[in-house]
């Protein structure tokens, strides 16, 4: 099986709901940390955890202007890695998984 | 649970056109309990479902010119609705049917799959679905809709927009 470090590290940064929504967000133009804070109701300190979580990932990038911190999409975009496809097919896989597990079941009562 | 070791099939995934997505796996069973398990109205939750929704079939009249409707609801109660009506219904190897989604109106997607008989009592499901042009298909993979990743997006919208009129 082909492994993709770096495709994980994005998965995982997106199985969150507020990293989704930070990268929805930055999707519509770049933010400051309390931008992107605000709408969640979180604290700049919960809020910057996440960030840099989604720039480790290599979804976001941030720059200090003086004595705010500015965040955009990218450098890596989901798109460029297949990703939207990797996420279509992981969620047939987890799908079919499931029906493995069924069929196995099935299998064993039928014998 | 048995002691045999089982292997994983790996699920693949391609656009064979720019229309089109095509997913296989094989199966480690014969066709016709592949054809079972997957067409079990009553299984379908357990494996169709995303995880984090609850899915409930309200409709699912396996025949030509049938149709089936399901519903995925979330934990705060929102719902998003699932339906088509079945075209091509050949057991145990063929089902053609449109898929469409409440929140798409008017766009829908022909969904073929097919089950294969392999050697050593294997099956392989081959799901291809086509749509009506490459925006469609991008569009519907962008928004993740099939993964149940929708509903916090819909309520992410929702924030958007209390925000902007706010």
């Amino acid at each position: 099986m082909v492994q993709y470090p770096e495709l994980d590290r994005a998965f995982s940064a997106l199985a969150d709901p507020t990293r989704r929504g930070v990268l929805e967000r930055l999707g519509r133009g770049p933010a400051t940390i309390s931008e992107l804070a605000a709408p969640t109701g979180m604290s700049l300190t919960g809020l910057k955890k996440h960030v840099r979580i989604l720039e480790q990932a290599g979804l976001v990038t941030t720059e200090k202007h003086g004595r705010t911190r500015h965040c955009y999409l990218g450098p890596r975009r989901l798109e460029d890695v297949g990703g939207w496809l990797e996420v279509y097919r992981r969620t047939w896989d987890d799908r079919f998984e499931r029906l493995d597990e069924i069929i196995e079941r099935k299998k064993g009562t039928s014998k | 649970m048995t002691n045999e070791v089982h292997e994983r099939h790996k699920t693949s995934i391609t656009t064979p056109t720019d229309t089109e997505i095509r997913i296989e796996r094989i199966f480690d069973a014969p066709r016709q309990l592949v054809w079972e398990a997957y067409t079990d109205p009553e299984l379908l939750p357990d494996w169709l479902g995303p995880r984090e929704l609850t899915m409930t079939v309200e409709e699912f009249d396996l025949r030509p010119g049938g149709s089936y409707r399901f519903t995925h609801r979330d934990s705060e109660g929102n719902e998003f609705v699932f339906f088509g009506d079945l075209r091509e219904v050949e057991e145990p190897k063929l089902i053609v049917r449109t898929f469409a989604w409440e929140g798409m109106p008017g766009k829908f997607s022909v969904e073929r799959a097919e089950f294969e008989e392999l050697d050593g009592d294997r099956t392989r499901i081959v799901v291809t679905s086509t749509f009506d042009s490459k925006e469609d298909r991008d569009g519907m993979l962008e928004s993740g809709m099939e993964r149940g990743v929708v509903e916090s997006y819909t309520r992410l919208d929702e924030l958007f927009e209390r925000q902007q009129s706010g």
